[in-house]
């Protein structure tokens, strides 16, 4: 499903340059759930990024589902983002003026699809976390469990084949943490989604198919 | 998706409430002294009563004589040629200007010269600007005069109240008739009540009201009383001097004022010499030219009138562009403040047109309620501007053009303000857009 070959990433100043990520290699097949394991810095959330068609690599070829993506930047992208990938953000990134309706509906509105047509797959989105009968409220509202909940609903609400979450878990207590893990299982395991996630909690981390580690940069498990 | 953008404007207009507040009472300010420039500008220059067809008028307020004479000078040019000083002597024989005069028409002069042209549909001669002072119960009524003929009241499509014009027969037998405005009416009788028959006294003439109008808003035929032009006194003139007290207006055949612009210079060329003068010019000026003439004297009206239209235009973004930058600055920093959610947008497939159009929709949202709070700030001064009479000759106007414009306006404020911000927006990068953390 991804196939990462020779992926490099350099961040360049002036005076400095930083190697983010060093002759990456990686093969995810479809409906994997692989977790990324290490330290702060090592590059685990700049290749998330760059397997989401985020951020660019200095070198090296990502494919998604057998094509790969020459400009990040382009419009082409901009719609397989809205088609095929979900992501989930450590800090949620919702949308504070909108409601949690409207904010799960965002990726359906990029894709033209019309209002009754979203409402109907967003409401049934938050069903799948548990969060119909908050649909009214807004963000500010809810704790943070529940705020990641929203966040997943808004990931799987176009039915997307990979979801690419960046420490789903990182702000949340472990109960809370737990629950959304269950509802990420469940999506992998229901619905055959790809799963990539970042995560410092070994815990969650070993509830998923495959584990690899960064240190450095480099890939060493 | 408008909906979408319309309900999230509204929400970030509510939540943000500081930054709304100095938002709309910017635009609403600047937006209010804009319309107000607009009325001002619309009442005196726009088509409306008695100036509905001035676009298609030329106006003849000048006469320019000029004592051109036979002249020749001398000019000795020297130069040091091998050690001797060499003079070269030049003698120019020309026709030079001795002296001018500019003023107003006699009436004779016009009905002589002016009177039968061939794109000019239809004319009026007339003078204005004359001042009486009349007593009534011992207090002084000053009454600004205009004595003209009786293709005026065709020409000019006053609004009549009560009455009628005067006509041709009375012109021509010194009728002592008028027609009032109702301004007057209100200082000299007390009321715009049944004065139709009743008399108002003027250069020791009593003359009976025919007729009543309302005052014209535009400066330009801005009178307290129309009489005809053959009760003044003197009238109607000496045929030798070719200077008096009148104007002339007409209306272009076809609406070509080019062509009787260019039919009055020819008729200029074939006016007689006089006894100080042999060479004339007959200007003719469109309305927007006469305005700028009175505020720029130019031998060249059309210039004068480009400048004019330039320097208002000028003003006005001028004043437009101080507060629009400033908002553009308070957007930059609004809308940077929702980077977060402009990565989340491009994360989940929104591209850069998508993210314009939602910040500009934004932006208009803004201004258009500003506009709104504008334009009624705007109403409210121009009735309080005409109702204390601030702008003594000038009664603005709230009309439909009026709002057509102050739209537009709204569109364009609205429209700038909201691009450059939004266009800086549509570029960030989704990654450090997302490093900023707001849930």
């Amino acid at each position: 499903m991804i196939s990462i070959q020779n992926l490099s990433k350099v961040y360049r100043t002036k005076t400095i340059e930083t190697t983010a990520l060093n002759n990456i290699n990686l093969n995810v097949p479809k409906g994997e759930f692989l977790s990324i394991m290490g330290p702060s810095g090592c590059g685990k959330s700049t290749l998330l990024n760059i397997m989401g068609l985020l951020d660019e690599p200095t070198s090296g070829k990502v494919e998604i589902d057998g094509q790969s993506m020459p400009n990040y930047n382009s419009k082409s992208v901009a719609r397989f983002r809205n088609k095929q990938l979900g992501f989930i953000f450590q800090s949620f990134h919702l949308i504070p003026d909108l409601n949690i309706l409207d904010n799960v509906e965002l990726p359906l509105l990029y894709a033209k699809v019309n209002r009754k047509e979203r409402k109907r797959l967003s409401e049934e989105a938050l069903e799948s976390v548990g969060l119909r009968n908050r649909m009214q409220h807004f963000p500010g509202q809810l704790s943070g469990g529940q705020k990641q909940r929203v966040a997943i609903a808004r990931a799987i609400v176009g039915k997307p084949q990979i979801v690419l979450a960046d420490e789903p878990t990182g702000n949340l207590d472990s109960s809370m943490g737990n629950e959304v893990m269950d509802i990420l299982l469940r999506l992998n395991q229901v619905l055959e989604t790809t799963i990539v996630m970042v995560t410092h909690d070994a815990n969650m981390a070993k509830k998923t198919d495959r584990l690899i580690r960064l240190y450095d940069g480099t890939q060493i498990q | 998706m408008l909906s979408n953008y319309l309900k999230l404007a509204l929400r970030v207009l509510t939540r943000r409430k500081f930054f709304t507040f100095i938002s709309l009472f910017g635009i609403s300010f600047t937006l209010a002294i804009l319309m107000l420039s607009i009325s001002a500008l619309e009442t005196e220059l726009g088509s409306n009563a008695p100036l509905s067809d001035r676009q298609e008028m030329v106006f003849l307020d000048r006469l320019v004589q000029k004592n051109m004479e036979q002249d020749t000078t001398m000019l000795v040019d020297s130069s040091l040629v091998d050690g001797i000083m060499k003079f070269d002597t030049t003698y120019t024989h020309e026709r030079v200007n001795k002296g001018t005069s500019i003023s107003s028409f006699g009436l004779p002069f016009l009905q002589d010269h002016v009177a039968d042209l061939d794109v000019a549909e239809k004319y009026s001669f007339y003078a204005t600007g004359e001042t009486f002072n009349s007593f009534v119960n011992e207090t002084k009524v000053e009454i600004e005069a205009a004595y003209t003929d009786h293709r005026f009241w065709d020409l000019f499509d006053f609004q009549f109240i009560e009455g009628r014009p005067y006509d041709e027969q009375m012109v021509n037998s010194g009728a002592t008739v008028s027609v009032i405005t109702e301004k007057l009416a209100q200082r000299y009788f007390g009321t715009t009540k049944n004065l139709l028959g009743r008399e108002v006294e003027m250069a020791g003439k009593s003359f009976k009201i025919i007729g009543l109008v309302p005052e014209a808003t535009q400066m330009l035929l801005q009178s307290d009383m129309f009489v005809p032009s053959s009760t003044k006194a003197g009238y109607p003139g000496s045929r030798d001097e070719y200077y008096g007290r009148y104007a002339a207006a007409f209306l272009a055949r076809n609406g070509n004022t080019d062509l009787l612009k260019h039919e009055l210079n020819k008729v200029a060329e074939s006016i007689p010499a006089n006894s100080q003068f042999n060479a004339f010019m007959l200007q003719g000026k469109t309305s927007k030219e006469l305005y700028a003439n009175q505020m720029m004297y130019s031998e060249d009206p059309e210039s004068a009138a480009r400048w004019m239209t330039f320097f208002v235009f000028a003003l006005l973004s001028l004043f437009a562009l101080l507060p629009t930058l400033n908002l553009v600055n308070l957007n930059v920093s609004r809308i940077m403040d929702r980077s977060s959610e402009i990565g989340v947008r491009k994360a989940f497939g929104a591209q850069g047109k998508d993210l314009m159009a939602q910040f500009v929709f934004e932006n208009i949202v803004l201004t258009v309620i500003g506009g709104a709070i504008g334009l009624l700030i705007a109403i409210g001064l121009i009735y309080l501007i005409n109702d204390a009479r601030l702008m003594e000759s000038l009664v603005l106007q709230v009309n439909m053009r009026f709002f057509l414009y102050s739209m537009i306006l709204v569109l364009f404020f609205g429209i700038l303000s909201g691009l450059l911000p939004a266009y800086r927006m549509s570029r960030l990068h989704i990654v450090n857009a997302l490093k900023q953390n707001r849930s």
